[in-house]
């Protein structure tokens, strides 16, 4: 601690008699306005979700300095603002469990491995709210408000609903625990200014860029302006977010000039991921992210101290720079002298160089008949164990097919038909195999499509889709899969297969809010790309046989 | 036999590839999805280590230095490759799971890095075992690191899941507030943050955090240095390969 420059500005400094117990139990008292309607709108479960985060934040904390032998500073109030901001961060039916994780991550990884309190490198509740979105994205998306899950007003407005601006404002809709209430936001916030506890500057920067960026956005797509700017404000985190977590004092800037630059950057960052982002909430990402460029915003805002910057200091910057000048040309001057004795030495070395060619020659020789008796040997057994997984995979998707029967290059030109499928808008898809499939008496009963998709999370995905006549799904089977395990790779699941089966659709969207419908498909979570891959190359298979008939 | 075991232990323990020297982070990170991968992963390098030091070493005089690193990697592509045949031919479950990795082994510093340090200047016999040490040191950091995220990420133990044994063992028999309660749990639901790119850097970060500080206990106990970074201490280090040295130097 000794050695950091913690001095931005020259003396004299004035010495403030806050200390950080103080501070931060100003925060919660701002806190208690939004947490308390929170409570109200949620009941009792939600009242334990606030209790368990501030109690395991309290507790990680003290557990984990008693463990490294180090002063235990539980007293000083800031875990329990880091409680209270997660718990307010998080949907009111989340399990226990999961938010007890929550404070772990915050308090131990965030915080206390980056040297505690005031060495953090971003704000500790919002890093657990990020990991709790990558780790549990279904439960932290899941909103419950009056009994029935409905999604929040930003979710509804980005699908291109309407919205109440009004309950909005008062609080009266789905979101998490501490966020809904506008209004019960603001007044905590009054009570920090008050009391000085944090400067304007940061917020109204933060929410003006913001605010800019939406009504442009909305002229250009020719929304209601008014409407749009209101509900994106009042919407998501965006209060509780500009008022208490942009503004913590470790992780935002602590020089003036700096604060202007972190504060558009906010805005700019919230405006992209919510317009364009996957998800309709932006400023849990953009407050983490921003925090990471504290330190480099500072280095560049330090601001100068009466007198420097004159004309003495670039005299003295010119020499410096003359001086390295010098050296790098002594530097050179020997290197080519280094050079120029070198070159006799590479003149008598043709011998080597030919010996070296020889060498890689033989080399190369050696390794490539190695390959190719390698190659030669396990030739068949390749191509054996392509075809057995073919062969399975096609009696998988049509268990009561008696003759599989598969059309050559010569009977159909799969290159032309995948160029008609591209002029078709499946231009991702290439149709490797084709084949119909005849039952036990010789009748015809359905196709066998092979298709790769070219868009998946991990490179192709090639798959088989059995379809009867009537264009209902037999069945469907991965050859060639490489999705990320536990997310992507889930698309194998049977649950999710199953999907597709037995209905008569010609072509199947996804959906990640629940299907309504027979040709919508219910998304993997967290894998939406995988999603819309196997869904696309069914479609092609689909649009294929469609196509013939 | 002595310097069998010795360049056994060298490369499992001592110079763990993965843990201590930190090398061949790409599949490292990529791959162990799940313990089986990161088996598969580890075990095949180990064959394609042991087959590249064996070629290296056996023409290690042959070989002119000029043009070493492009004659490597000739023999190490070559047998990469071989190996993705065999891999195809007979395994074929294993490689479309490691799928694109496998040609990537040409590029992991591990088999270069054991060529050019060891192999190139030591006879058949040690360089072999050297190959197989190193290879089973990554396999062995590969595996635990796949095993730790499949469990947390995925809810499985290669391949085999314990997700439904566990809720079931709970189950629901309690009171109407507890009950309430418990089934708003999900009870234990894999924790899918670990199974993608964020968790693989969690995991290695906490494991080698742990050995770390086995290592510097270890080494107090028996009244040495430890070979850590201190900062600002750069003076009296021994870690000759530091990059933060020259900086601090200039600072």
């Amino acid at each position: 601690m000794d050695n950091l420059n913690l001095k931005v500005s020259a003396s004299p400094h004035v010495r403030s008699k806050d200390n950080t117990s103080d501070i931060m139990f100003d925060v919660v008292l701002a806190l208690v306005p939004a947490t308390a309607f929170g409570l109200y709108l949620h009941g009792w479960y939600a009242a334990l979700l606030v209790a368990v985060c501030i109690g395991s934040c309290v507790g990680f904390e003290a557990l984990y300095q008693a463990c490294m032998h180090k002063k235990v500073t539980v007293g000083d109030f800031s875990a329990v603002v880091t409680g209270l901001l997660l718990a307010m961060n998080l949907p009111p039916e989340f399990p226990i469990w999961m938010a007890i994780l929550g404070s772990a991550f915050a308090i131990i990884v965030v915080k206390q491995l980056f040297g505690g309190l005031g060495q953090n490198f971003m704000n500790p509740a919002l890093g657990a709210r990020c990991f709790l979105l990558i780790a549990f994205s279904r439960y932290m998306t899941a909103f419950v408000y009056d009994g029935v899950s409905t999604a929040t007003p930003l979710a509804i407005l980005k699908n291109g609903g309407s919205v109440n601006i009004k309950d909005m404002f008062l609080g009266y809709t789905a979101g998490t625990i501490g966020e809904t209430s506008t209004v019960a936001l603001l007044i905590g916030a009054v009570y920090l200014l008050i009391k000085r506890v944090i400067s304007p500057k940061i917020p109204l920067i933060y929410i003006g860029t913001f605010a800019v960026c939406i009504a442009i956005y909305a002229v250009t797509k020719n929304y209601n302006v008014a409407e749009f700017v209101a509900a994106h404000i009042c919407g998501g985190g965006l209060m509780l977010g500009a008022w208490f977590m942009a503004t913590d004092y470790v992780t935002s800037p602590i020089t003036s000039k700096g604060k202007v630059v972190y504060a558009v950057m906010l805005g700019l960052l919230t405006f992209v991921l919510r317009i364009f982002g996957g998800s309709a909430e932006g400023v849990s990402y953009a407050i983490i992210i921003s925090n990471l460029f504290v330190p480099l915003i500072e280095r560049v805002t330090v601001p100068k101290a009466f007198g420097e910057g004159a004309d003495i200091d670039k005299k003295d910057k010119k020499k410096k720079e003359k001086n390295t000048d010098e050296i790098k040309n002594a530097d050179t001057a020997t290197e080519e002298k280094k050079a120029k004795e070198d070159k006799p030495k590479q003149k008598m070395n043709v011998k080597g160089i030919v010996k070296a060619i020889a060498a890689i020659f033989v080399i190369t020789v050696i390794m490539g008949a190695a390959l190719g008796a390698v190659y030669s040997i396990t030739k068949k057994p390749i191509a054996d164990a392509e075809e057995k997984a073919k062969q399975e995979a096609y009696a998988e998707v049509f268990p009561d097919a008696a003759q599989i029967e598969t059309f050559t290059e010569d009977e159909i030109n799969l290159s032309d038909v995948n160029k008609v499928m591209a002029s078709r808008g499946y231009g991702d898809n290439t149709i490797d195999e084709i084949s119909v499939v005849a039952d036990a008496d010789g009748m015809f009963t359905g196709f066998i499509i092979l298709v790769t998709n070219h868009s998946g999370y991990g490179g192709d995905i090639q798959l088989a889709v059995g379809v009867s006549l009537d264009y209902s799904i037999k069945g469907i089977a991965f050859l060639t899969i490489n999705e990320t395990a536990g997310l992507g790779m889930e698309a194998q699941n049977k649950e999710f297969l199953d999907q597709f089966i037995g209905k008569q659709v010609l072509q199947y969207s996804y959906t990640k809010t629940g299907s309504t419908s027979d040709s919508e498909i219910d998304a993997l979570s967290g894998a939406t790309i995988t999603t819309s891959a196997v869904v696309d190359a069914v479609n092609t298979a689909l649009n294929f046989i469609g196509g013939i008939q | 036999m002595g310097k069998i075991t010795e360049r056994l232990y060298n490369g499992i323990v001592k110079e763990n590839p993965t843990f201590v020297q930190m090398l061949g982070m790409c599949p490292t990170l990529a791959v162990t999805t799940s313990a089986i991968n990161g088996l598969g992963m580890g075990l095949t390098t180990t064959v394609i280590l042991a087959m590249s030091n064996l070629m290296i070493s056996l023409l290690r005089k042959f070989i002119p230095d000029k043009v070493r690193i492009p004659a490597f990697i000739v023999i190490i592509a070559s047998f990469v490759t071989i190996v993705q045949f065999l891999l195809q031919a007979y395994i074929p479950s294993l490689n479309a799971s490691l799928g694109l990795f496998i040609p990537l082994i040409v590029v992991n510093c591990i088999i270069l890095g054991r060529a050019e340090a060891y192999a190139s200047k030591n006879p058949v016999i040690p360089s072999i075992f050297d190959g197989i040490g190193m290879g089973l040191g990554f396999t062995v950091g590969l595996t635990t690191i796949g095993i730790i995220r499949e469990i947390l990420g995925a809810g499985s133990v290669f391949g085999y899941s314990f997700l439904d044994k566990l809720n079931n063992l709970i189950g629901n028999n309690a009171g109407d507030k507890v009950n309430d309660i418990l089934s708003k749990q999900g009870i234990f639901k894999p924790i899918g943050i670990f199974v993608s790119a964020p968790g693989a850097f969690l995991v290695l970060a906490f494991i080698i955090a742990f050995i770390n500080h086995r290592n510097i206990k270890k080494a107090k106990k028996n009244g040495e240095e430890a070979k850590v970074c201190k900062l600002a201490d750069c003076a009296s280090c021994q870690n000759v390969m530091c990059q933060g040295k020259e900086r601090a130097e200039e600072e």
